[in-house]
């Protein structure tokens, strides 16, 4: 397994951990007791953590391969929208996702004081599902420009 | 310093804001491109910094001033979250829409 390989896969794993990192979040919040609001933040940290892990890992495969090789082929291909849509949106949204994360993880640590039957926790509950949805929605994202990039170089292989 | 929700809520509000903002405007400008790439090698690497630093900044400035928690504070996490996904839904628009223009 090349270089490449490696930090493409580990993007996709990391950002995917990272996502469920905050779907747990959501569950811990919905059944929230002292001992869960205690589990959302350690998921919030963790998803954090991951996420930006995640972005990291995106920006070799992104600068030394994509960029260079696997741009061109797709804008010459029969599926140029793969680049000039779906991945030029992708690699600007995906920025906000460690933003929101990190809104998360602060607002769950402060909002250790309001206990738990506080309404902040509707609204960083609903935060951590717009991170998930975005996540899964750059997953998805992600499948497209690989098709994209399947069907300019081997023609659908 | 005091961080509360609404420190938080305007950090995340501005810095996705901003990133949108910077992101359209250099699609349009190919000198502000030019010179994001010319920062830190790649607009991406640049923009990506870019985004923790206004968070970070952001988030001190508005720490300092005095805190008024309460629900009306905390439902600024709600905007920040609507902002994020109308700034994503405004990005696939234009991409989509400057892929038609061709």
């Amino acid at each position: 397994m090349s270089g490449i390989h490696l930090f493409a896969g580990a993007h996709a794993f990391l950002g995917e951990i990272g996502a469920l990192c905050f779907l747990w979040a959501l569950v811990e919040i919905i059944n929230r007791s002292e001992a869960s609001l205690a589990r959302a933040r350690f998921a919030g940290c963790l998803g954090v953590v991951l996420l930006f892990a995640s972005l990291f890992a995106a920006g070799y495969p992104y600068l030394v391969h994509y960029g260079p090789l696997a741009k061109p082929a797709i804008k010459a291909g029969p599926m140029p929208w793969g680049h000039e849509v779906v991945m030029e949106a992708k690699e600007h949204i995906f920025m906000f996702i460690p933003i929101l994360a990190l809104c998360v993880t602060i607002s769950l640590h402060l909002a250790k004081r309001d206990g738990a039957l506080s309404s902040v926790y509707r609204y960083i509950g609903f935060m951590c599902g717009v991170i998930v949805v975005m996540v899964f929605m750059m997953a998805g994202m992600g499948f497209i420009i690989a098709t994209a990039v399947r069907v300019a170089v081997g023609r659908g292989v | 310093m005091s961080v509360s929700y609404r420190s938080v809520s305007y950090a995340g509000i501005v810095t996705i804001v901003v990133m949108t903002v910077i992101t359209i405007l250099g699609e349009l400008v190919p000198a502000l491109m030019k010179f994001f790439t010319y920062v830190a090698y790649h607009h991406w690497v640049t923009k990506n910094i870019l985004s923790v630093v206004i968070f970070l900044v952001v988030l001190a400035l508005t720490s300092k001033a005095p805190s008024t928690e309460g629900r009306e504070s905390s439902k600024g996490l709600l905007w920040t979250s609507v902002t994020a996904v109308v700034c994503s839904l405004a990005l696939l628009a234009f991409f989509v829409i400057d892929f038609l223009k061709g």
